[in-house]
């Protein structure tokens, strides 16, 4: 269920009106009617199957696959409606978004939602041991428990494939005539968000960070909320947990700021990133038989499809929460306006970064010894970081790329520092400027590693990008991506140091709503024929 | 919720601003779903609409009222049927030029052939001569829903148009439910129509072909000749991706509505007092023998059947032309078109000679 589609349209307007209406009486009765016929219409429609179904379970399972994430949502209404006089409004608000984020994440597989339920369950239990327990190496005994489930599963979904298969070409390279079977897994959607919010939790409970969360439904909302399951952000337990406690408000400015933050989003995803792939994906299909020119246009192309595919998922799920009262982690800052890349992984998937920062780089020993130490770190986190986006040789490189060239910018930036004459010029506007475009040149190139599939494909692109080739034009016209690019820098510029908020505060209202309804109508009238999935989603 | 009087101004403003964008919103969809029915149906059906928009410029370029031939009929017609010649054989023969127009369409059998005939006569155009092209991989259909279902999408169709095609069984329920929704969002519904309006150039490479900018004035698209087209590994492949493709397509048992609407939509030009006649586009060697022993049979006798009880004639061209005249084996080169219209033209003089002069042309 992608956030831009009628599906999730659906599923959200009925989660947010029972959400919020649930402390209503009236509105209590018209949702419990409104589940019952629902529910009634398809259990009756279902009815013959299912006399069937008593006698095959394999048909049982058929049966409930048809019927699909509605009826499990309408379930879910139906029980939360009925809980509210049990638990009161703010619990049973509680169980409807964990129940809602149950079907959410089941509408791709149920089973893998059964599989992050019991993951959840066990660091809910772990954690309660943990804080229980009074000694500490039982204590570490079960942060260790919970860190190898966790990365365990981890592995064992998204590295085991990688790992047969590099052994298997390691071991043909020696000369031996073997090929190790590959395993038949899915890998769960999330799992790398949802793995790091599990440890960032049972780390904290550990170090006595926070407490543990005693309200099982509440700690597997944490972990299961559905605008950040997927791909993020990957949100702190420390921030979060405490919201899911306080007293929920309808609050007309919180939902204005979500419809924003939402629509801006939405605006990215549709008009910038599913355009950019249009661009993007026939050049990569076929490397060789585009031109030089071309690779380069595409390689633009594909720097702001990624920018904006994963920054406007990010911006949605930041809006859906904001709409149900929660706030999640803003996880971009515009990165390519950084000057540097250090400043630009400060910007960009900022989540990832600080998680990485507090939960690998600083156990590691952070910047605290001598230089080389320091660049061991950043090396190993860095290519640690790449690791953990896919699971390939590629993106190995490009986290290790990206780790040398931090490193390579904390030499830079400690030998500029002692000589003005360098260091002066460079914090000028044009040699600013100049470090902007640098960055993002560097960060641009280092992206042929995430788009294509083997390190053959990114060098033939690196050869092409270099050596002059001729071949085919771009598969859409010139004028298309030079918009983009314009539209972009455009809303950079009026970003750039909250010069949005100034201008927006001089706006009318009716200028500033008919700006929200213009920003969705364009989203929609440039959103190209066939809608994709997040990048962000293999992840 | 909390409304009125307790609202902080933020918190006001912020209600303003959020009901202020859904009405902005709604509004616009509302003004748009009116002006695409209304004043911009181009936006609506393209297709059609660039198809009738020509006919009309070159009916009202016309002196007097011209003989009108109009030939309905899927991409083997676009292709096939050069209207210029046609209509420069005819009007050798005819006391008044006549104007024969190409109204094929990709994708477009039966159903499509009677929805654009009833929209032409709407819209005030009364061919006098009506060629209906034979589709026979339209005609059939495995589970009794017709084949040309995929190009009768909601957004082509009018409100008036739903209870036409209902005995047809089109649209599907799903694209009946989309019917409705186009209300709600024609911004969504319509983008592809609205940017190809404002800023082709935001479209991919080629996007736009099929809207008709690559058709001349008769709206046929000649395809070129190509040397040693038969021998390049590319045409082989394509040749066997069409065999493939139809005759799996050739396998299916009748399709019942298609049938009616073809029948429909001769007893509609007999109503309206259009001459009629159905024509079986020419086909390749290849193509011809994909046929199952029963299938050409089977539909052969359903249009003998309707030429016995309508009088319609049928005009057999499946085997006119010879092979090195195909770009693939249903769609005719130009020079194959060429061919194909001399003999047409003068299948269609006896047609035409009675009602020469005798019928107006377009009304107004």
């Amino acid at each position: 269920m992608l956030f831009c589609s009628q599906q999730f349209l659906v599923f959200f307007a009925v989660v947010f009106v029972v959400y919020w209406t649930l402390d209503r009486r009236w509105a209590r009765a018209a949702w419990m009617l409104l589940a019952v016929a629902y529910v009634g219409y398809t259990f009756a429609s279902f009815w013959a199957p299912l006399e069937w179904a008593l006698e095959s379970a394999a048909h049982w399972q058929g049966w409930g696959e048809s019927l699909g994430w509605p009826w499990g949502l309408a379930v879910s209404a139906l029980g939360t409606t009925v809980l509210v006089r049990v638990l009161g409004v703010q619990r049973a608000r509680v169980w409807l978004l964990l129940l809602a984020s149950f079907c959410f994440y089941a509408a791709w597989n149920k089973w893998l939602a059964a599989i992050v339920c019991v993951t959840t369950l066990m660091d809910y239990w772990l954690a309660r041991g943990m804080e229980a327990s009074g000694s500490q190496p039982r204590r570490r005994v079960l942060l260790l428990l919970s860190l190898v489930v966790n990365l365990g599963l981890l592995c064992y979904f998204k590295y085991a494939n990688f790992f047969l298969d590099s052994l298997g070409d390691a071991l043909r390279a020696a000369g031996a005539q073997t090929s190790l079977p590959l395993l038949a897994v899915i890998v769960p959607v999330g799992i790398s968000f949802y793995t790091f919010e599990a440890i960032n939790y049972t780390v904290d409970v550990y170090r006595g960070r926070m407490p543990a969360e005693r309200d099982l439904a509440r700690f597997m909302v944490f972990i299961l909320f559905f605008p950040h399951l997927i791909a993020g952000p990957i949100v702190r337990a420390r921030n979060f947990l405490p919201q899911l406690h306080r007293r929920k408000r309808w609050d007309w400015y919180r939902l204005e700021l979500g419809l924003r933050y939402f629509l801006l989003g939405l605006f990215k995803k549709l008009a910038i990133a599913d355009r950019m792939a249009q661009f993007v994906d026939p050049v990569f299909a076929d490397l060789s038989a585009y031109g030089t020119a071309t690779e380069w246009l595409v390689l633009i192309a594909y720097a702001l499809q990624i920018y904006c595919d994963f920054s406007g998922y990010s911006d949605m799920a930041v809006g859906a929460a904001h709409a149900l009262g929660y706030k999640l982690t803003i996880n971009f800052n515009m990165p390519y306006l950084s000057a540097n890349l250090t400043e630009l992984w400060q910007r960009w998937h900022i989540s990832l970064s600080t998680w990485l920062r507090d939960y690998l780089f600083i156990p590691l020993g952070g910047t605290r010894g001598k230089a080389w130490l320091t660049a061991r770190n950043v090396i190993l986190t860095m290519t640690l970081a790449g690791l953990w986006h896919g699971a390939s040789w590629n993106w190995l490189v490009w986290g290790l790329l990206q780790g040398l060239l931090l490193c390579g910018h904390r030499v830079f930036h400690a030998y500029a520092q002692g000589r003005p004459w360098l260091d002066q010029p460079l914090r000028t506007m044009p040699g600013t400027a100049c470090r902007v475009g640098l960055t993002f040149t560097v960060f641009m190139l280092s992206l042929v590693f995430v788009r294509t599939a083997t390190l053959a494909q990114a060098g033939t692109m690196f050869y092409r990008l270099v050596v002059p080739s001729a071949g085919q034009g771009l598969p859409m016209h010139l004028s298309g991506l030079a918009y983009t690019v314009v539209i972009v820098a455009f809303a950079h510029a009026l970003g750039y140091r909250k010069r949005w908020l100034k201008i927006e505060a001089s706006l009318p209202n009716p200028l500033r709503s008919c700006g929200y309804a213009a920003l969705l109508m364009s989203a929609l009238v440039l959103a190209p024929a066939a809608g994709k999935a997040f990048i962000y989603f293999q992840f | 919720m909390k409304h009125g009087k307790g609202l902080s101004p933020r918190r006001r403003q912020a209600r303003a601003l959020l009901l202020g964008a859904a009405v902005a919103f709604a509004l616009t969809q509302a003004v748009l779903a009116v002006a695409i029915d209304d004043w911009l149906p181009i936006l609506g059906d393209t297709v059609y609409v660039f198809r009738r928009q020509r006919l009309e410029r070159r009916l009202g370029s016309a002196l007097d009222r011209p003989t009108t031939v109009v030939m309905l009929g899927s991409s083997r017609t676009m292709f096939g049927f050069d209207a210029p010649r046609v209509q420069a054989q005819l009007a050798a023969q005819l006391p008044a030029p006549p104007v024969v127009h190409n109204f094929g369409v990709p994708g477009a059998g039966p159903i499509n052939h009677r929805l654009h005939l009833e929209r032409l006569l709407a819209d005030g155009i009364h061919p006098d001569l009506v060629l209906v092209e034979v589709t026979p991989q339209l005609l059939l259909s495995a589970d009794g829903i017709p084949s040309e279902k995929e190009l009768i999408t909601p957004t082509r169709l009018r409100r008036q148009e739903l209870a036409l095609l209902d005995q047809y069984h089109l649209p599907t329920r799903a694209a009946r439910a989309e019917w409705w929704q186009r209300w709600a969002v024609p911004c969504y519904y319509y983008r592809f129509a609205l940017v190809s309006a404002v800023s082709p150039s935001l479209l991919p490479v080629g996007a736009t072909k099929h809207m008709g900018q690559d058709l001349d004035e008769a709206c046929w698209r000649p395809l070129p000749s190509r040397a040693g087209a038969l021998e390049t590994a590319a045409h082989q492949r394509e040749v066997v991706a069409v065999l493939q493709a139809n005759a799996a397509s050739l396998r299916l048992p009748l399709c019942t509505a298609s049938c009616c609407a073809l029948r429909d939509t001769v007893e509609l030009c007999r109503r309206e007092n259009i001459g009629v006649a159905l024509v079986w586009m020419p086909e390749a060697a290849a193509f011809r023998q994909l046929y199952p022993p029963g299938t050409k049979t089977t539909i052969w006798r359903f249009l003998q059947q309707l030429q016995q009880t309508q009088g319609t004639p049928l005009i057999d061209a499946s085997d006119w032309i010879g092979d090195d005249e195909f770009s693939n084996p249903h769609y005719l080169l130009a020079t194959g078109a060429a061919d194909f219209a001399q003999r047409l033209s003068r299948e269609l003089l006896p047609l035409l000679t009675p009602c020469n002069g005798a019928r107006g042309g377009p009304r107004p």
